[in-house]
């Protein structure tokens, strides 16, 4: 079982990534980043908030899809992070990687390690767009870059030097802290509208041993034990399978 | 406000700003074509969210991705390129309406009645030419699609009319020479 | 958050080491590199109508199987009807008047037919009926197969230009295959005759057929004067080639082409001809009439003189005589082009 969600959640990213890119039966079109499934078409709301914003208007043609996806999110929490994002393994894997080791980056490190600064990043990003006048994290955004190099490379052969700004962006989080749970701008988006989201993960007290594991294993820094930024959940459903006593329990969250 | 949190938030709000608009700066391409019916440069940057659907729906493949080399602030958005295939919006399969705009979600490409489309101008080089260097050519003459555009000295030599070009692309595409003689300048271009 | 983990911990906590981390940096770097400078050296043309198809090693001789041209003098057949006379009347009298397509076709024969579409515009394509018309006859020569096919003006979608003019649905109907020739194969042709090229790339179709029917539209042409069924052999060569002709010599490649990709028979469509501009944009000119000849270079100087006679050219004869790729043709062996040695049988029918 254990093996199975773990394969899949490997996998499920880079189906996905197939899927869109070479549209098969013709049933998706577009990008991930405005993708349109049957009649349905759904877009990334941090692209709607910057087009919005640089235009000194509203975009109102994303206006429903960008909603589309902030109500999924408020069901379903960071869903996309565990399941569809072909960032999130990539940037998961390289980080902790420690570049450096100064006292500069320690203190760094250490500041940039909690919640304040992954929303000083977010507003940052929407107040560039406001005044540089165009949307300045798609061009970094290594979901776009990741699913425009792949259609590139499918349907015409060529790749762009942007790809590089992936491994810049990852020496960015070794030296600091994560992407997905403390830098990524798009996370941060979704973690406040996931904040009440009602499938989150539970420890049974009777079972728990305290041995911190299902915080070490978690992607996405989840203190479990105290219950704290239970928003950044992605439901990858490590911590309930990793738990050796099988305390952690998948429910509805309890009424406050 | 703690001093703490106003340095950090100086300091990420001056690294933020100096990435996005400094390196713009340096990084500065030449101006781009795009696809018929863009709106005016500042506001396509703006509102490009760089989802290449319309590289993805254009039957010719004329519109591709701009690169780093293109621009910073350019980069992912779509461009025309003539090496690639011509746009068919005056003549062609998009004659009835233009698939970019059709499939633009954010309206940074609109969809403009044929008569306003311009999506600039060709140039020739007439020492690359094959004709102006005394060969029997007239392939730019011959795929035209407005006429007038392309009009011939002595019958057999092409000149240019940047105000009747509607800079399609396709005698910059299908020009036989290499190098090629031909290139698609956005001179001239209407944006909305 | 993690402040209160000591470092080695971290460390071991991390998936990856820095060593590593830093290897699989520089490689993807270079991998990076390596794939966009592959982009560089070799631009790949992206439509896929129009990428270079690698010819095959094997060269052929394909000037065997048509019919050889005669040095005493060729005949050619001009039908004219007036305009309620339907083009399928016109072509039967046509091959008639040649000496019956029984006679003129081996039957057995793996019969090529190439109408000119080379663009978007009806006015500039053959015009489909006339192309049934002469399906049907050569249905009743027995023929193995009968393919159409046809490759646009660079830069043209040959399948949309076969659908817009009505070529793809039209014959389609008569059961005959109507191929784009961009998918095919590309072979490579010696061209023993040739002094321009030595050799040509051509779409396997043409090269592997053995009776060719040629049916251009009568047109004028801004870089060749006119292009009537020698130019149309153009459509059965990759874009590249048609390059190629271009930074040569256009004129004498075509005459080396049509050296080794005689046309067996040539019905020219002359019910709606292009004056004064071409091969788009002219003047359209009825004239409901049709041309056919088992000799291209003779057809086509009677079909010059025609169009030029409809411009109001005051020495038709002598302006077709002048036509460079005609001449340089005759001169190859294609045909003849002495306006003396030409039998012109006329039928007119009302």
């Amino acid at each position: 079982m254990k093996r199975l969600v773990r394969v899949g959640r490997g996998f499920l990213p880079v189906l996905i990534l197939l899927f869109i890119v070479y549209p098969v039966l013709e049933l998706t079109y577009g990008s991930i980043c405005v993708l349109t499934v049957g009649t349905i078409t759904v877009s990334c709301p941090l692209g709607f908030l910057q087009t919005s914003l640089a235009s000194h208007g509203l975009i109102l043609g994303l206006l429903i899809p960008a909603s589309a996806i902030v109500v999924a999110t408020i069901l379903l929490g960071r869903l996309f992070c565990g399941w569809i994002c072909p960032a999130g393994p990539i940037m998961q894997r390289f980080g902790n990687v420690h570049m450096f080791r100064s006292p500069v980056i320690t203190r760094l490190r250490a500041v940039s390690s909690d919640d304040k600064t992954r929303a000083v990043l977010l507003l940052s990003v929407l107040a560039a767009s406001v005044l540089l006048r165009y949307p300045v994290f798609c061009l970094v955004c290594p979901v776009g870059i990741i699913y425009r190099n792949a259609i590139s490379l499918a349907r015409y052969g060529s790749i762009g030097i942007d790809l590089l700004f992936i491994p810049m962006l990852i020496f960015l989080e070794g030296s600091l802290t994560p992407w997905c749970s403390h830098i990524c701008p798009l996370g941060a988006l979704l973690s406040i509208f996931s904040r009440k989201n009602p499938i989150v993960p539970a420890v049974n007290k009777a079972r728990c041993t305290s041995c911190s594991i299902c915080e070490k294993v978690c992607k996405m820094k989840v203190t479990l034990l105290s219950g704290r930024n239970l928003e950044n959940c992605s439901k990858c459903l490590d911590c309930s399978l990793q738990c050796p006593t099988k305390a952690i329990e998948w429910k509805k969250r309890a009424q406050a | 406000m703690k001093r703490r949190d106003f340095l950090r938030l100086f300091g990420v709000g001056l690294v933020t700003f100096s990435f996005f608009d400094i390196l713009p700066r340096v990084f500065r391409g030449r101006p781009l074509v795009r696809p018929p019916g863009s709106r005016v440069e500042d506001l396509f940057n703006a509102v490009c969210v760089r989802c290449v659907r319309c590289v993805q729906i254009c039957p010719t493949s004329v519109i591709a991705m701009a690169t780093l080399g293109d621009g910073f602030k350019e980069l992912g958005t779509p461009k025309i390129d003539p090496a690639r295939g011509s746009c068919e919006r005056i003549h062609g399969r998009c004659a009835e309406q233009a698939r970019c705009a059709q499939v633009c979600p954010t309206g940074a490409i609109l969809d403009v009645q044929k008569e306003n489309v311009k999506l600039g101008s060709t140039v020739i080089n007439t020492g690359k030419c094959i004709a102006w260097q005394g060969g029997p050519c007239l392939t730019c003459y011959e795929v035209c699609p407005v006429i007038g555009a392309i009009t011939l000295f002595d019958e057999s030599r092409p000149l240019f009319n940047e105000n009747i070009c509607v800079g399609c692309g396709r005698c910059a595409y299908a020009c036989p020479a290499e190098p090629k003689a031909l290139t698609l300048t956005s001179k001239g271009e209407r944006r909305t | 958050m993690d402040q209160g983990q000591p470092e080695e911990e971290k460390s071991k906590r991390s998936t990856v080491s820095r060593r590593t981390f830093l290897k699989l940096l520089i490689a993807g770097a270079a991998a990076v590199g390596g794939i966009m400078s592959l982009d560089f050296l070799y631009p790949k043309p992206t439509n896929p109508e129009l990428r270079t198809v690698t010819p095959t090693t094997a060269k052929v001789t394909a000037s065997t199987f048509s019919t050889t041209p005669s040095s005493k003098g060729a005949s050619v057949v001009v039908v004219r009807g007036s305009a309620s006379v339907k083009p399928a009347v016109l072509v039967e009298r046509a091959l008639e008047s040649l000496g019956g397509v029984e006679k003129i076709v081996p039957s057995g024969a793996s019969i090529f037919v190439k109408p000119n579409v080379g663009f978007y515009d009806k006015e500039a394509a053959t015009d489909p009926r006339v192309v049934v018309a002469v399906v049907n006859c050569l249905k009743r020569a027995l023929p193995s197969q009968i393919v159409a096919g046809e490759s646009s003006v660079r830069g043209n979608d040959t399948e949309y230009a076969l659908q817009v003019t009505g070529m793809r649905s039209i014959v389609g109907e008569t059961g005959v295959e109507v191929r784009d020739l961009r998918k095919d194969q590309a072979v490579n042709v010696s061209i023993p005759k040739g002094k321009a090229m030595s050799s040509v790339n051509v779409f396997k179709t043409v090269r592997d057929s053995s009776f060719i029917v040629d049916m251009p539209r009568l047109k004028r042409h801004s870089a060749t004067t006119i292009t009537i069924s020698l130019k149309n052999m153009m459509g059965t060569v990759p874009d590249s080639e048609k390059g190629r002709f271009h930074q040569v010599n256009l004129n004498q490649c075509i005459a080396d082409l049509n050296s080794v990709l005689r046309p067996s028979l040539v019905i020219i469509d002359a019910t709606n001809v292009m004056t004064k501009r071409g091969p788009t944009g002219g003047t359209m000119v009825e004239l409901n009439t049709v041309i056919a000849s088992l000799d291209p270079v003779a057809a086509d100087i009677v079909a010059a003189e025609e169009l030029f006679k409809a411009e109001g050219v005051t020495d038709p004869a002598a302006s077709a005589g002048r036509v460079e790729h005609i001449q340089m043709a005759a001169e190859l062996g294609v045909g003849v082009a002495d306006r003396s040695k030409i039998e012109i049988v006329e039928v007119k029918i009302s």
